[in-house]
């Protein structure tokens, strides 16, 4: 049923009202208000009592057969918004704004609450953003060439973050998806087309995207959107991106419909958002900085690690930091100096700060309800206490010698008269709903005491009237009592029913009881139902003033905030650091060398119990030492050491102590990895497949000062083939690159090369034996690994000793036959074989120049070589 | 004929005699900790970590980054008597290090299942041992830290009943808290990290005593006073409680001679002697004093734990104690002869030592501010429209630029040394101007004092007066002869279970309950004695008859009492709370925000 169909006009008055709004709410359920009630009509009745498992009913509407109907009461309404918005749906609430008198009251849509415009606590997690995206894009014009492709426009209105950029190709744009993770995408129909191709669309790891009109997205509409709305001058920044400009404007009035007004808190970043350390999202999942690998939770984590964060604002802004490692040396050591400043004051200090940071409520999230109107008294005193604790922050941490933090105080506003302000007018334990009154603290408004002391007053002479009363009359059971309907009364049981004078009106008959008034009680009651009226309008009209107040602070307050979460994040940092034995890094700009003593992987450190972990050295310096060769058997800790190295170089980057005994860490410009396995059956590619595209990425991407993590290259495919493939690209890393790189292997036969190629050395994490067990020595030692172990570490992971047995001998009689000999046999020249063609493939590899040919092309000849062996 | 089969003496194996031997010296999860962390300092360790799971019973990890053990010899640290610490029998009479007796970790080892991993300086490796009941499970190289590393899991596993006797988790895992308090505070050099069923319970960062102390007393470190001296042949550096902030127990005492914590009754006793004017029947201070002397002048050999020591020079060491605690506490409390002493230079405000209120955490209260605050805003009401003006912005919070400044910032008086007596408050405090300090006396509190000193005085005169009573008071308690006598000396009229006088400072005393509480289990097991009854006795007596806050006093007798309490030494109540209290001007102009 819709505003077009036939029998429209047949329906009743209201229900046309609904479908005219219907219209406008297109795709969102429409919430309408009926009373103390929202309900729903028609299909949106039908699909949303399942979603929700309330009753479906019916109700007239003008036609034979009634229209389906459900619907929940308004003060519920909160928890199941957010249970629709949490699917995925939208909302639309439609509520009375006309005066109720004669006739239809009128209805307006005044908000549409989709999932990236949220603000409900119950919507939100406290320590992540909630992005509302748009991205727009469109075939370049030839008279602009280097307009990027792609315009990308991302706000979050719970915190009111702004910000915009140019996205350069796909690869960038799967990027942006995996670390905002917005839960909502709008865009422009060629971009829906384009997003087809992304992985994190095809995985389902991020929403849909969902159509808008073009016309928000045309160049002069959206470049007026954006003039009328926001307060500075942002249009020089985006002169020259034009799909920049499309995107934000589009954005920005899909805000605007949305919550039907503008809100003001909404700032774009005037930070520039600096170079940083490049991860990829394989890296970042690979390397667990977010969540962890079995569970995808956050427990297990490098961030679970390191958030030790006391505010919900700081919780969010960590989680920024770690996404943008920084590369600017001078940026780095504010961080680190603020640190060390930290470990220099006096532990009484240390606990003053720490509890003023947990003083401090989501302020963030606070002022966008100041921006929308729908702040609670509760919020208003959070508020107030959480601004005396920045001032108390603010003054703790300028003490202090660091740059960093002096710049933060700074920016932290002196709003104390504010704070003391709300505090002197709103009631510490006001209730939740502010229409019931109860919220504006005595002594604040002399008036509203006035009127409250007439009540007082009131009810005080009630008593009194009813003292009297019973002593006049003799009944001593006579009590008095209120309600809605009938107001003030007195009440007599059925006992005394003889002794009732005649000024007794009665106005209740009961089982036991009778209620009677008086002209006496009438008039009080006038008197306290008027002053209670008064007074409820004014608390209401002072509690809006109050807010309208608390408006003009809010670009100082939200300043505050951020700089409150960065000294928060700091703050934690130096938390882990201490409680974890962190130490400073030296950050070396000129150097490519990265030197870690006695490093310990922070994540799987915190998961042991104290000191289990042993730590282990790294040297990398791009020259002699640029890759590391690691053997051993399975289970030994390759994978961990490697990442270790990883960790470690993120967390200097970020501007943090790092799990060490001393660490020299280069600028990095870029962290590759290249872990594990999986098949990618959605797109048909094997693990073998995905293994090698990432591998030619990396490959092509990677700079002198990258650091590449390769775990196990050439598996997933046959011994021989996989061995010729890794040795392959160990020489090409060796002769065209200074990257740092840790390569982990199983093919023992590489271990040769540490004679060969230029930078490779050696080493391995051993294991010894002890009356047929093995134990992982877990120290990081030169040389080589003479067995695999594999077998017995196969033995501990319990598989049946039968197996474990014959395995055992059939490999024994393997390694006799063996054609590649364990002990460090060369692979070129000696005999791989006894075939014919020896000659020819001899001939093949000694032509072939190396520098030449890319990997893929390596890969080609080595398959041709096969065929021919 | 009956054949007896004589029994044969043999020597034990040693497997069997370590398992004896356990008993004395591990008798708990705690002693475990406290030997293993005993090593870990003998070994020069910085950082300490110890580690424990289910009260210890479970899990007990303690790792060190101290010299570590020699390869071939990790194994051989389990034998019995084994032990890297002394070499001569001229070792023991200056025991140096805290372990020495060579026992630990092979008690240990018999009782439980222990890994121990160790590596020195100059090996790659680290060498690891295990042990089950004593049986060797591995050993073997294995990467490690620097340090020595022992876990030991399940202790008594082999000897059910030792380990049902345990208490319950949670007081093993009390008793080992408590224990690394004492560790944490005996080495003020060494990090320790604290770490009880993986929540982090204490962290030191082992640079020094107060740092130390801050980590195990949090912010109540601005409640201790200290002492110290440097004598011949001994220093002595502690801190006390404030009597004010004593406990209810007696586990926050703590002694350390020579950075080995130890218990010493004598030193206890005169610490107890020194404050027990000032504190209340049944509270405890708490206190911790480091004592550091020669190792030939004490012997630490007494019992298998080590905590018992014996002095060579206990009384000197007691009196040394005894004397700085009471010294120091006379300076925690002001006098009120200051209000008449001239020679007190009272400008000098700087750096107030003992500071009796901690105003930095003195938090204006909202409610106060409102007062200000509903005075400055202009509220009109609007007779025409019925409808009220809020104008918001008329709020004129008083900022600092406000006031008028008095043209010298302080009020010079001809009369500098001469106070003003402002009356009273609340009728519990009386109010003193003098010069730049203002005064604050309860007076109930120094009346109270000046009767407690009366009384006390009387009573320990050679013949106190007694106050013989109308009607004898028979009792049918059984009062010990000891109590008795103490009794009858401080003018009690006993004989035959008939009480025929009391003294008569205690003239309104409730017998029945007097007499019930003298003969109750409380002096015989709490070795409390008489004197203390009665010293409760005469608080309780002095706090009645003494002038209650409530009464109002008069100009005139206000200065009767200031008179009578300047000429007393030591202001606080019995009870010890303080008397007097001052605020100088500059602390209350800070509170304005006069000064910032």
């Amino acid at each position: 049923m819709n505003k077009s169909d036939k029998n429209f006009n047949n329906l009743t008055p209201m229900m046309q009202q609904y479908l005219e709004l219907k219209d406008e709410a297109l795709d969102a359920f429409l919430f309408f208000r009926l009373g103390d009630f929202y309900e729903l009509f028609f299909d949106d009745a039908k699909k949303v009592s399942k979603l929700l498992d309330i009753a479906l009913t019916g109700r007239d509407c003008g036609l034979s057969e009634r229209a389906p109907m459900c619907g929940v009461p308004f003060h519920a309404v909160d928890s199941y918004i957010a249970k629709l918005v949490k699917d995925g749906h939208k909302v639309a609430m439609a509520e009375q704004v006309g005066e109720v008198g004669q006739g239809l009251v009128r209805r307006e849509i005044v908000r549409i609450v989709t999932p990236g415009t949220a603000l409900e606590d119950e919507m939100l997690d406290a320590d992540k953003n909630n992005y509302l995206l748009c991205v727009f894009h469109q075939l370049q014009e030839r008279s602009n060439p280097l307009a990027a492709n792609i315009g990308a426009a991302w706000t979050d209105i719970s915190t009111g973050e702004l910000s915009f950029c140019d996205i350069d190709g796909m690869v960038r744009l799967n990027e942006l998806l995996a670390r905002l993770n917005p839960s909502e995408i709008i865009a422009n129909q060629k971009m829906i087309d384009l997003s087809i191709n992304l992985s994190t669309v095809k995985y389902g790891s991020v929403s849909k995207f969902s159509l808008i009109s073009d016309i928000d997205f045309d160049y002069s509409n959206a470049l007026d959107t954006i003039n009328s709305s926001l307060k500075q001058d942002i249009i020089l920044k985006v002169k020259n991106k034009p799909n920049c400009v499309s995107a934000l404007g589009a954005l920005l009035s899909y805000v605007k419909n949305t919550q039907k007004k503008w809100l003001e808190h909404i700032m774009p970043n005037n930070e520039v958002e600096s170079e940083c350390l490049e991860l990829g999202i394989t890296a970042s999942r690979t390397l667990e900085i977010f969540t962890n690998n079995s569970d995808g939770r956050k427990r297990g984590s490098l961030l679970w690690v390191m958030d030790k964060t006391s505010t919900s604002m700081g919780a969010r802004n960590i989680k920024k930091w770690l996404a943008h490692p920084l590369k600017d040396e001078n940026k780095i050591n504010q961080r680190l100096d603020a640190i060390d400043e930290l470990f220099k004051q006096p532990p009484l200090l240390i606990n003053k700060i720490e509890d003023d940071l947990d003083n401090i409520s989501d302020i963030e999230r606070i002022c966008s309800k100041i921006s929308l109107g729908t702040i609670k008294p509760k919020d208003c005193i959070n508020l107030a206490n959480s601004l005396i604790s920045c001032e108390s922050l603010k003054n703790l941490i300028l003490n202090t010698d660091s740059i960093l933090l002096k710049n933060l105080a700074n920016k932290i506003d002196n709003l104390t008269q504010l704070a003391n302000l709300i505090k002197s007018a709103i009631k510490e334990d006001a209730p939740n709903l502010i229409r019931e009154g109860g919220i504006i603290k005595q002594g604040f408004n002399k008036e509203l005491d006035n009127l409250k002391n007439i009540k007082t007053n009131a009810v005080t002479t009630l008593d009194q009237i009813v003292q009297r009363e019973k002593e006049h009359t003799g009944i001593k059971n006579l009590k008095i009592g209120f309600n809605r309907i009938f107001g003030y009364y007195l009440e007599i049981s059925n006992s005394n029913k003889s002794e009732i004078p005649y000024r007794y009106t009665r106005k209740q008959t009961l089982a036991n009881a009778e209620r009677y008034i008086t002209d006496e009680i009438k008039e009080i009651e006038t008197k306290i139902l008027n002053s209670e009226s008064k007074a409820l309008e004014l608390e209401l009209q002072i509690y809006e003033k109050l807010q309208e107040k608390i408006k003009t602070y809010l670009d100082k307050i939200l300043s505050s905030a951020k700089a409150i979460a960065s000294v928060d994040t700091i703050f934690s940092f130096y938390k882990v650091s201490k409680e974890c034995g962190f130490i400073r890094p030296q950050i070396k700009n000129n150097d490519l060398c990265l030197k870690i003593i006695e490093g310990r992987h922070p994540i799987v450190e915190a998961l042991l119990n104290s000191n289990e972990f042993t730590p282990n050295d790294t040297v990398l310096d791009g020259d002699e030492h640029k890759i590391m060769l690691i053997t051993g058997p399975n289970m030994s800790g390759k994978s961990i050491y490697m990442r270790q190295v990883a960790l470690i170089s993120i967390m200097a980057h970020v501007g943090c102590y790092v799990p060490a005994k001393a660490a020299s860490i280069p600028l990095i410009d870029k962290i590759f990895t290249r872990v594990g396995a999986g098949d990618d059956a959605l797109s048909g590619r094997s693990t073998f497949m995905v293994e090698m595209q990432e591998l030619s990425y990396i490959l092509e991407e990677a700079t002198d000062k990258s650091l590449c993590l390769l775990d196990e290259i050439g598996r997933g495919t046959s011994t021989y083939d996989g061995l010729s493939i890794a040795w392959a690209i160990l020489e090409y890393l060796s002769n065209n690159l200074k990257a740092k790189v840790l390569f982990s292997t199983h093919y023992h036969e590489l271990t040769d090369l540490e004679n060969k190629l230029e930078g490779v050395k050696n080493y391995k994490l051993g294991v010894r034996e002890y009356e047929g067990a093995i134990i992982f020595i877990r120290k990081l030692l030169r040389g080589r690994a003479d067995k695999s172990f594999g077998i017995e570490v196969a033995a501990l992971s319990g598989l049946k000793k039968g197996i474990i047995n014959r395995a055992g001998e059939l490999l024994k009689e393997l390694e006799k036959k063996s054609l590649v000999q364990q002990k460090g046999d060369k692979l070129g020249g000696k005999a791989i074989n006894t075939k014919a063609n020896d000659n020819e493939i001899i001939k093949i590899l000694s032509e072939l120049d190396l520098d030449s040919v890319s990997p893929r092309l390596a890969y080609d000849i080595l398959a041709d070589l096969k065929k021919k062996v | 004929m009956r054949y007896i089969i004589l029994p044969k003496i043999q020597i034990l194996d040693s497997f069997i005699y370590n398992r004896i031997a356990a008993g004395e010296v591990v008798d708990a999860p705690s002693s475990v900790v406290k030997e293993l962390i005993e090593n870990s300092v003998d070994a020069g360790a910085t950082e300490i970590n110890i580690e424990i799971k289910n009260g210890g019973i479970d899990y007990i990890s303690v790792s060190d980054n101290g010299c570590g053990i020699e390869k071939g010899d990790v194994k051989l640290a389990f034998e019995r008597h084994a032990t890297s610490k002394i070499k001569a029998v001229e070792d023991l009479d200056a025991i140096k290090s805290l372990g020495f007796r060579g026992e630990a970790l092979s008690s240990i080892a018999a009782v439980a299942s222990v890994k121990m991993v160790s590596r020195i300086l100059h090996e790659d490796l680290g060498y690891t041992v295990h042990f089950d009941t004593g049986v060797l499970m591995d050993e073997g190289e294995i990467g490690a830290n620097v340090g020595t590393s022992v876990k030991v899991e399940n202790l008594f596993l082999n000897i059910p009943a030792r380990r049902k006797y345990l208490k319950s988790a949670s007081s093993e895992k009390m008793n080992i808290n408590l224990l690394m308090m004492k560790m944490i505070l005996a080495n003020p050099d060494v990090a320790f990290k604290y770490i009880v069923d993986q929540k982090l319970i204490y962290q030191s960062d082992g640079k020094g005593v107060s740092a130390a102390l801050v980590s195990v007393y949090g912010n109540e470190t601005e409640y201790f006073f200290n002492i110290n001296k440097t004598a011949p042949g001994m220093k002595i550096n502690g801190f006390v409680s404030k009597p004010e902030n004593s406990k209810s127990n007696k586990n926050h005492q703590t002694i350390i001679v020579n950075g080995r914590y130890v218990i010493c009754n004598e030193i206890s006793f005169a610490i107890h002697n020194a404050l027990k004017d000032y504190i209340m029947l049944r509270r405890y201070p708490a206190y911790l004093i480091y004592i550091d002397i020669p190792f030939d002048m004490l012997d630490i050999n007494v019992h298998p734990n080590k905590t018992e020591i014996k002095f060579i020079e206990t009384k000197r060491i007691i009196g040394i104690i005894y004397h700085l605690i009471k010294d120091n506490i006379k300076a925690m409390f002001s006098n009120v002869s200051d209000i008449f002493d001239n020679s007190k230079n009272l400008f000098d405000n700087k750096h107030e030592n003992i500071d009796l209120l901690e105003f930095s955490n003195f938090k204006l209260d909202a409610n106060q501010q409102q007062l200000n605050v509903s005075n400055c805003l202009n509220l009109s009401i609007s007779e025409q429209s019925n409808r009220f003006d809020i104008d918001l912005d008329k709020i004129n919070i008083p900022a600092i630029n406000d006031f008028v400044y008095d043209k010298d910032g302080l009020r010079l008086d001809n009369e500098i040394f001469t106070f003003k007596n402002l009356g009273t408050i609340f009728n519990t405090y009386i109010v003193i101007e003098k010069s730049s300090v203002l005064y604050l006396i309860d007076y109930h509190a120094a009346h109270e004092r000046l009767l407690y000193n009366k009384f006390k005085v009387e009573l320990e005169k050679l013949t106190p007066a007694s106050q013989p009573l109308l009607i004898p008071y028979a009792f049918k308690d059984d009062i010990n002869n000891y109590s008795i006598e103490t009794l009858k000396k401080l003018g009690f009229d006993i004989k035959n279970n008939n009480i025929f006088a009391v003294p008569l400072v205690l003239y309104d005393i409730e017998l029945r309950i007097f007499v019930r509480e003298m003969a109750s289990e409380d002096i015989k097991a709490r070795d409390l004695t008489a004197l203390d009854f009665i010293k409760d006795k005469i608080i309780r007596s002095a706090c009645k008859a003494a002038v209650k806050s409530g009464d109002s006093l008069s100009l005139s007798e206000i200065e009767v009492l200031l008179k009578d309490m300047a000429q007393e030494e030591e202001l606080c109540c019995p009870h010890g709370r303080p008397v007097i209290i001052k605020m100088t001007r500059r602390d209350i102009d800070k509170l304005f925000k006069r000064i910032v």
